[in-house]
């Protein structure tokens, strides 16, 4: 699991970013939930950058693991950053 | 032939509709299209380019290309900062365009679609309707004019390219559409949400007149309506039946399943966009509307002989 | 990390063995798995045959749907056609769309995986030999059947997505709607089973030593794909129950009149609709990232951010879905966080794009047919991957969407990203199974008129669509500008069915089925350990893997796979059996003994298909019978299954000794079970939201719902369900032999409350009465049938606690049940609060 979690980490981040901002914008609207959820989530990503920045390369299965989460760290970044600006201009 | 001339109603035509904007709902969108059509063609010969390099480049530059610093490079990188652009671009114009309450003041009309053609109603500053048409939408230039748009049965959309994006119509639902035209003339629009049956022939147009002639068109068609001369072709109309799906203003004609008659006469089409309109195709509308549109609620009136539709379809011309 | 299950990594170095191997072993493999003969060929559940059925029948409907794209193009040649009149039309381009989607590409590629995961994992077999047969058989006359209706002028016309309510009873009244909702609705549980089957065979079926930085792409590629199915399907297969509901019992879903809403149904289809797309792309990108090493004579570059890539693409893809409703009428925020994801899921995209180029730039690329079907497609897809950039911006949308734009888009998207990989595919690995290779000259030829015809047919339409030509139009007027553009469409898809008539001469010249032995074999010098010698059992031993490549690393490998110096190099047991390994490193944990050929998942196919079918021309007495007699037919080839055989431990090679018979957590039948439960949790959360829904949308039309505190006794009996199931397994793990008798009251407990539940609701609202009460008797229905199926398994369990096959304390059957019952217990305490919470 431990495994699964640190390969996975920054997508499931993004999932809930996604899915939370969905569910504010279709029950109850508000830029300050937003934010929060996006600065929560961008919190989580940093987390999880440093915990992928600190684990062993010691073999390749532990490289590779280690790149694959600093990846999907990175991606998630991306695509919450992305995420967060919709409701600046919904007017 | 002013026949042809009439049927370029309907949608098509060159320069294509979508790039060729006639409104400010419609303009900001060609200029984003234009820059992602132009932008996409750049970006796809720069991957060709690549591949090209890759298949049959010089060795100094294949290395250059194989590695992940590259893929980094072109399949990351390149992209963020391309699609950051795009995104904000996006999503203001969204915000922009997107349909809010109705502004004070303007222009208000409800278009509901229906199996296989569009009911109009013009609504006064309360939203009550105050006169009907159909298949045909008149508006002022140069002012917005807010859209309603219902359905009556199945999901419709409704799209008038050249004035702004598509819109669907969805039972239960009222959702929002705000064009406005800058130049007058008729913009062909058609339904572009499958709806089953005729869908490919369910047409519409608006007409945009000068603020003007819109004033006089919109003063004549209120004014009260002079009960018509009684004639052969309104006798036929009103005892074969035809009374009880059409409403003529005025007549004793009040049905509501199918299109208001009251103005055909000064349509630009029939059937929803498909035909000119003139005696010739009223005519054979009436007849044989089932080979005309296959599907549409319309039955034939095959029991008319040719003296008779010539009747019918004088008498529906003069209805202006 | 050096151990996952404390195995010694140490030990593999024994591989590979140098003493001789005894006489008689490969002929007992050869016994055990041997070729079917007559009317067995109904009966095999080798993947080496139902692979290529599975394959064959899916390239059929790709045949057939394609020869309905041809008429569509004759129809829309010029104006106002007189081809085929608008009802034919309607149903054609409704059938061309479902049948390439539903019936070709998932079961093509999930058929892909069917054939050749085992081989490139070096398993003997796939988990579940007998799920593979009855997934194929299902969908083979599933499939027949359903696009047999064309014939007959009763093939659903509502378009592929199945819009309410066009398709509702009032507007579609006839059972051609039925024929999809059923068929299909049947059909995707023919997808799920594969998923469940590619899940567990790529996690717990890999040769020792291939740990999951060491798996093949492909691999990778249908494990994201079957989990990509596992969490999307349920969203359409609940969507297609309701709709059905909704037209035989009058329950308003969908029917905006009577608190229902016809934009659930959309959101529902798209949660599947759009990761659709993407479980059709990521197994063909993941045979790309195959074949383009092979094809470049040069290590994948790339490889760990193309596994990113894929696991990525499998996350983001389902924050797209509302992209296909931008016109809908959206608020412009939440339009704006699909945009938003819309552009990130083009991401990965890019990443795979770029590797595979990169891939060509290290090596030596060479112009055979796969490796210009390869480069086609890169060329063809990120062309369409361009157009789907355009379309995630929402006003470009509200232009495009609806119209050719789309369907030159989606068809770049598809075609350049399955369609051509999937012929790259052909050319590459029929040698695999084929006497002889493909003609290379025949082959070039039939890329060069599919890449023409491709571009000819649908390039244009990115024109006629700019210019406002609608989709799913059955004809247009003379005078719309249109014409010129059409007709060059219809001779780009003439040219491009050329090519793929070329394709069938060249197949029909030298295809030659060789499952057992003869195979043209590697042509292509490719590494992966599908080019291993094999037979019906794959290969002779099953080697150590060091590397990604390893026939490229080891050149002796093939050798000593085929002398039997690796694992398992006989049948230890007797049986038909594989290795299961663990899911991160793939160390042996146990030997899996697997069911051979049988009859009875062939007639519980045939009997699904006729319950079904009988179904949708309503003879509901033959569909009961039917329907009774798939049920026993399944029991009956369970029955053969989870029997221990008398050799507790065997050796599979080197003294390395593995149990033969394994329970709990880490078996591959406990994981299956977690993964159906995970799709019935995915159903019913999907009809949660249907209900959560409706009340935000509708919320004029409801009713309070019973209180809250009638449901605590009910609340109460669902937890009682959950600790009895999980005391049965406890006690009868300290041999309480009697401790079946929990879980069977636990399971017959079940229906019972939902009865009070039900009560309680029916003082309130009936299913017809509104949205509401569809949308809460709809949850009550799917408890229904899953209470259902927890008292037939505790049944089952039961019977086979008295016929005395469960002799252990520990059971496989046990677990199953037990934690199926549990789960019954805990999704109907989820819906029986949530069902009172909403509106309350």
């Amino acid at each position: 699991m431990r495994t699964w979690a640190i390969l996975l980490g920054g997508l499931l981040v993004w999932t809930v970013h996604f899915f939370g901002l969905y569910a504010v914008a279709e029950i109850a609207p508000s830029r300050i939930a937003t934010v929060l959820l996006t600065l929560a989530c961008l919190a989580a990503d940093g987390w999880l950058l440093a915990l992928a920045l600190r684990l062993g390369r010691a073999d390749a299965f532990a490289a590779w693991r280690r790149s694959v989460a600093l990846g999907g760290v990175a991606l998630s970044l991306v695509a919450v950053c992305w995420q967060a600006l919709p409701p600046w201009f919904s007017g | 032939m002013p026949a042809e001339t009439d049927l370029k109603a309907v949608l098509g035509g060159w320069p294509p509709a979508v790039l060729d904007p006639a409104g400010p709902y419609s303009e900001p969108v060609t200029l984003l299209s234009w820059a992602l059509l132009v932008g996409g063609t750049v970006v796809l010969l720069i991957v060709l380019t690549a591949l090209g390099i890759a298949l049959w480049g010089a060795p100094a530059l294949r290395a250059r290309l194989g590695g992940d610093r590259a893929i980094w490079v072109g399949g990351v990188a390149f992209p963020v900062v391309v699609l950051s652009a795009l995104l904000v671009w996006g999503l203001w114009l969204t915000g922009d365009l997107a349909a809010k309450a109705p502004r004070p003041g303007e222009m208000r009309v409800r278009v509901t679609g229906e199996m296989w053609w569009w009911r109009v109603a013009y609504l006064d500053e309360a939203g009550r309707p105050v006169m009907q048409d159909a298949n045909e939408l008149h508006v002022p230039v140069g002012s917005t004019v807010l859209l309603e748009l219902d359905s009556a049965d199945v999901i419709h959309s409704f799209w008038v390219p050249r004035l702004a994006g598509k819109m669907d119509m969805i039972p239960g639902r009222r959702n929002l559409l705000r064009i406005q035209a800058d130049q007058p003339g008729t913009y062909g629009g058609q339904c572009a949400e499958y709806c089953g049956g005729p869908h490919a022939l369910m047409g519409f147009a608006v007409v945009a007149h000068t603020p003007e002639s819109f004033a006089r068109w919109r003063a004549a068609r209120l004014a009260p309506r002079p009960a018509p001369a009684a004639s052969r072709g309104q006798a036929l109309f009103m005892q074969s039946g035809c009374a009880a799906c059409h409403t003529i203003a005025g007549t004793e004609a009040r049905g509501l399943a199918g299109p208001d008659l009251t103005h055909v006469g000064s349509r630009r089409t029939l059937g929803a966009g498909i035909l000119p309109n003139n005696r010739g195709t009223l005519a054979g509308w009436i007849a044989d509307s089932q080979t005309i549109k296959p599907g549409n609620r319309m039955p034939n009136y095959k029991q008319f002989d040719a003296e008779e539709l010539g009747a019918l379809a004088d008498y529906l011309a003069t209805l202006k | 990390m050096r151990s996952e299950t404390g195995f010694d990594p140490a030990l593999l170095d024994r591989f590979p063995t140098q003493d001789e191997r005894p006489e008689g072993e490969e002929e007992q493999l050869k016994r055990i798995w041997c070729a079917p003969r007559g009317w067995e060929y109904l009966t095999v559940v080798n993947n080496n045959y139902v692979g290529i059925y599975y394959l064959g029948t899916a390239f059929l409907f790709f045949l057939l749907a394609g020869m309905l794209g041809l008429l569509m193009r004759v129809q829309l040649a010029a104006p106002l056609m007189d081809v085929l009149p608008q009802a034919t039309y309607n149903q054609v381009f409704t059938m061309h769309g479902t049948v390439m989607m539903f019936l070709f590409a998932v079961p093509m590629v999930e058929a892909a995986g069917v054939l050749l995961l085992p081989q490139m994992l070096a398993a003997r077999d796939l988990p579940f030999p007998r799920l593979s047969a009855y997934a194929f058989w299902a969908y083979a006359v599933g499939g027949l059947a359903f696009f047999g209706s064309l014939f007959i002028g009763l093939a659903p016309d509502g378009g592929w997505f199945m819009y309410p309510p066009l398709t509702s009873k009032a507007y579609s009244p006839g059972i051609n709607t039925d024929f999809w909702l059923l068929g299909i609705g049947f059909i995707e549980i023919s997808a799920i089973a594969g998923a469940i089957e590619i899940i567990v065979g790529v996690l717990r079926h890999r040769a020792p030593g291939m740990s999951l930085d060491k798996m093949p792409i492909f691999a990778w590629a249908m494990l994201v794909f079957a989990v990509m199915i596992v969490i999307a399907f349920p969203s359409v297969i609940l969507a297609t129950l309701l709709l059905e509901i909704e037209r035989a019992f009058n329950w308003p879903f969908f029917d905006a009149t009577r608190g229902g809403d016809p934009v659930l149904w959309q959101h529902l289809f798209w949660f599947f609709g759009h990761p659709e797309v993407y479980i059709i792309f990521l197994p063909a990108a993941g045979m790309m990232s195959m074949i383009i090493p092979t094809v470049a004579r040069a290590e994948l570059v790339g490889y760990r951010l193309i596994v990113l890539a894929m696991v990525a693409t499998g996350f983001i893809s389902f924050g797209v879905w509302a992209h296909h409703m931008f016109a809908t009428g959206l608020p412009p925020m939440t339009a704006g966080f699909f945009s938003a994801a819309s552009m990130a899921v083009s991401l990965p995209a890019g990443i795979q794009v770029f590797s595979w180029i990169a891939t060509f730039a290290v090596g030596k690329p060479r112009f055979n047919t796969p490796g210009l079907f390869a480069m086609g497609s890169v060329v063809i897809f990120v062309t369409g991957g361009l157009t789907g950039v355009m379309v995630a911006l929402v006003p470009f949308d509200w232009q495009a969407h609806d119209t050719y734009f789309i369907v030159a888009h989606l068809h770049y998207v598809l075609i350049g990203g399955m369609v051509f990989p999937l012929f790259a595919a052909m050319y590459y690995w029929i040698p695999m199974v084929s006497r002889r290779a493909l003609s290379e000259r025949w082959g070039k030829w039939v890329f060069g008129l599919m890449f023409g015809g491709m571009n000819v047919a649908f390039m244009p339409m990115h024109l006629s669509g700019l210019m406002g030509m609608p989709r799913r139009v059955y004809t247009y007027l003379p005078g719309s500008g249109w014409d010129m553009l059409n007709l060059i469409s219809t001779l780009g898809a003439f040219m491009l069915a050329a090519g793929v008539l070329l394709f069938l001469v060249d197949m029909a010249r030298n295809f030659r089925l060789a499952p057992d032995d003869g195979e043209a074999g590697n042509v292509f010098g490719a590494g992966t350990l599908e080019w291993l010698p094999t037979a019906l059992y794959s290969t002779r031993s099953i080697p150590v893997v060091k590397s990604r490549e390893p026939l490229w690393d080891d050149p002796k490998i093939s050798d000593d796979v085929e002398q039997g110096r690796y694992f398992l190099p006989r049948s230890a047991t007797g049986r038909r059996e594989t290795i299961v390994t663990s899911p991160l490193l793939a160390e042996p944990q146990y030997l899996q003994i697997m069911p051979g050929p049988s009859v009875w998942p062939f007639a519980a196919a045939l009997f699904t298909a006729g319950f079904f079918l009988a179904l949708t021309v309503q003879a509901y007495l033959f569909a009961a019978v039917s329907g009774v007699l798939g049920v026993l037919a399944v029991l009956r080839w369970l029955a053969d299954t989870d029997l221990p055989v008398p050799e507790k431990d065997v050796d599979i090679g080197a003294g390395i000794r593995v149990p033969t018979y394994a329970t709990g957590p880490q078996t591959h039948g406990w994981w299956a079970m977690i993964i159906l439960v995970i799709v019935m949790g995915m159903i019913f959360a999907m009809a949660l939201f249907g209900l959560a829904f409706l009340w935000g949308n509708q919320p004029s039309f409801w009713t309070p719902p019973p209180p809250m505190t009638c449901a605590l006794p009910i609340a109460t009996g669902y937890l009682a369900i959950i600790a009895a199931a999980w005391g049965t397994r406890v006690l009868h793990r300290v041999g309480k032999s009697w401790a079946v008798l929990p879980v069977l009251v636990a399971a017959a407990l079940a229906p019972v409350l939902l009865w009070v539940d039900i009560g309680d609701w029916m003082a309130v609202t009936t299913p017809q009465s509104g949205g509401q009460g569809a949308a809460v008797f709809g949850l009550f229905s799917l408890q229904g049938t899953v209470a259902g199926i927890g008292v037939l398994m505790a049944a089952y369990l039961c019977w086979r606690k008295l016929r005395g096959v469960i002799v252990d304390r520990a059971s496989n059957t046990l677990d199953l049940a037990c934690l199926f019952v549990a789960y019954t217990g805990a999704q109907g305490l989820v819906g029986t609060l949530f069902a009172r919470a909403i509106g309350a």
